[in-house]
């Protein structure tokens, strides 16, 4: 049986108020989209600052989010690099990397 | 002029053995970007591969004893590829790079030049940014004199 979640059926719809469009696989959809710079990597003496892309999607919209497929946001070609589920699992956090 | 830092010297000689590394028969990689520094702007780590040459710290290598001092100098090349196996493979050019052309390194650091260690700063930066970085250490040595 599938897990449950509470206000599940409010979810997309309010991606669908704010969100990007997304394709990830056959299914294009609305996500919430950030992009942040970060240090994200330091040593000794020095970081390097990189740009973050991360996507909150609906979890499960997707059936094809995977590590290393393909994810066009807005147009723009990314990698999907990781995928982490948020708070109660109703929504996942994708990590983008531009191709 | 006087001459400058050694430090600059070491760094520039740095530099012009990571400009060798330019893929085709000798090398695994061929990276877009090779500088000294490490860039603030976030837009320039997302492309490519890439070598950035950074200072770190010097040491005074022994107590003097006379009017020449000896020191040790320790510089950090950031190695950025897109897979982690990209990394190392940029990581070992710019070695072999430095190994092929040692001469030139030894005449700034006249009191030795080395390799030390290679480390991974972070290794989630493959998640985050779908970047890999290696850091690899160099020492060199020299004599400052009045």
């Amino acid at each position: 049986m599938p897990d449950t979640y509470f206000g599940a059926a409010d979810i997309q719809p309010m991606l669908d108020t704010f969100g990007v469009s997304v394709t990830i696989g056959a299914v294009t959809a609305k996500c919430i989209r950030d992009v942040e710079d970060e240090a994200v990597a330091t040593a000794e003496d020095g970081s390097l600052v990189g740009r973050l892309v991360t996507l909150i999607a609906k979890t499960g919209t997707f059936p094809a989010l995977v590590e290393g497929v393909a994810a066009t946001v807005e147009g723009t070609a990314y990698t999907v690099k990781q995928q982490l589920l948020m708070e109660d699992g109703a929504t996942t956090r994708v990590r983008c990397a531009k191709v | 002029m006087p001459t400058e830092a050694k430090e600059n010297l070491i760094l520039d000689a740095l530099l012009l053995r990571a400009q060798a590394v330019t893929g085709g028969a000798t090398y695994n990689t061929n990276p877009a970007t090779k500088a000294i520094g490490l860039p603030r702007d976030a837009a320039v780590i997302s492309s490519g591969q890439a070598i950035y040459l950074q200072y770190v710290r010097t040491s005074l290598l022994r107590l003097p004893s006379g009017p020449s001092h000896d020191y040790e100098a320790i510089f950090h090349a950031w190695c950025v590829g897109n897979t982690d196996r990209e990394a190392l493979n940029v990581k070992d050019d710019l070695l072999r790079a430095v190994r092929a052309g040692e001469a030139a390194l030894h005449a700034v650091a006249t009191h030795g030049f080395r390799d030390g260690d290679c480390v991974i700063p972070d290794p989630e930066t493959i998640a985050k940014i779908g970047k890999a970085v290696r850091v690899q250490e160099f020492i060199g040595a020299y004599q400052l004199t009045a």
